[in-house]
């Protein structure tokens, strides 16, 4: 194998890991962007952890409501005192799982937006390495955000 | 001496490279008037130079099977990993010219999408002799079986997955 194939297959890996991480680095976003968006909207209303928990309790069921409510899931779930008490149940679950993911995803999500910003600081100017950078700032932005959200809204929870 | 470069035909993830270093295009919305393509890079250099176009699918790579597995499994099971081409075609393409004054090249590279455009491959346009050699495209049948392998892999398991969870939910339900 000549020289040149080498380091093709070295710049094509990197390529791969730098769209692999942007992939990632989105991912933890999306799930860090729902309760930090709580997490603001509760602290600017000086209400505490509790409305944070519920608004993004809310946020969240509010993208599975359809697929809860639909009728099939209903006779799945049996007669409408059953399907209530699974519902509270369910929703319970998913707002207790949410709370602790949600530190886990903001911190990949900064380690990610981080490795996207380097890639495109080490890509250069060119091809593609500007967009690189701009996405990786904004990861790790809107990351950073939701720890310090988290951050208050844990510490308010336990005052 | 610069040595201006043109770039034309949209290959993804073939990468140029002018005496061994990775040449980065700069890349307008569409060709200024007189000019060939609207992918240009302009390098200083002096001599003799060896402007090289490789493409090779990743799934022909030494230890392919551990890249694979690897991104596969960071990728959340093959969900975010970055997909793998289409391209079943190898390309190692070389020219070596020398040059005396500012000079500008065109290299053409069509896509080996029918088999007289893959036997062509690359052509390069220039005002100097050129030494070239692997010019065609060389069809790889084992990148199209790994990648049909890779999707069938990870298509299979993520229905095994979603029927082991979806088996579980019901048997705690019901």
């Amino acid at each position: 194998m000549s020289d040149i194939t080498s380091i093709y297959q070295k710049d094509l890996l990197r390529s791969r890991r730098a769209r692999l991480y942007f992939k990632l680095a989105v991912l933890f976003t999306v799930v860090v962007l729902v309760p930090a968006f709580a997490s603001v909207i509760a602290v600017a209303s000086a209400l505490g952890s509790v409305l944070a928990i519920i608004i993004m309790g809310a946020l969240v069921l509010a993208s599975l409501g359809l697929l809860l409510l639909s009728p099939g899931v209903r006779n799945f779930f049996g007669s409408a005192a059953g399907f209530g008490e699974t519902m509270t149940g369910v929703a319970d679950s998913i707002v207790k799982i949410y709370v602790y993911i949600m530190p886990f995803a903001a911190t990949l999500a900064f380690v990610f937006g981080a490795l996207t910003l380097f890639m495109g600081i080490r890509a250069g100017k060119r091809d593609g390495g500007t967009a690189s950078i701009v996405k990786g700032s904004v990861i790790l932005a809107i990351s950073l955000a939701g720890l310090i959200a988290y951050i208050v809204m844990a510490t308010g929870g336990a005052a | 001496m610069t040595l201006t470069l043109y770039l034309r035909g949209n290959i993804k993830d073939m990468y140029v490279y002018v005496n061994g270093k990775r040449t980065l295009f700069e890349r307008r919305s569409r060709p200024q008037l007189g000019e060939p393509s609207n992918k240009v890079a302009r390098i200083e250099t002096e001599g003799e130079v060896e402007i090289s176009a490789c493409y090779i699918p990743p799934l022909i790579f030494k230890h392919a099977f551990l890249y694979a597995l690897a991104f596969w499994l960071a990728g959340f099971f093959g969900l975010f990993s970055p997909g793998y081409s289409k391209v079943y075609y190898s390309l190692n393409y070389t020219a070596r010219a020398k040059i005396e004054k500012d000079e500008t090249f065109v290299l053409e590279v069509l896509s080996p999408s029918n088999p007289k455009s893959a036997a062509r491959g690359v052509t390069m346009y220039c005002n100097v002799p050129v030494e070239e050699s692997g010019c065609g495209w060389v069809k790889e049948p084992k990148a199209k079986s790994r990648r049909r392998a890779y999707i069938a892999l990870t298509v299979v398991f993520w229905l095994v997955l979603l029927a082991a969870l979806s088996a579980t939910l019901a048997l705690t339900l019901l």
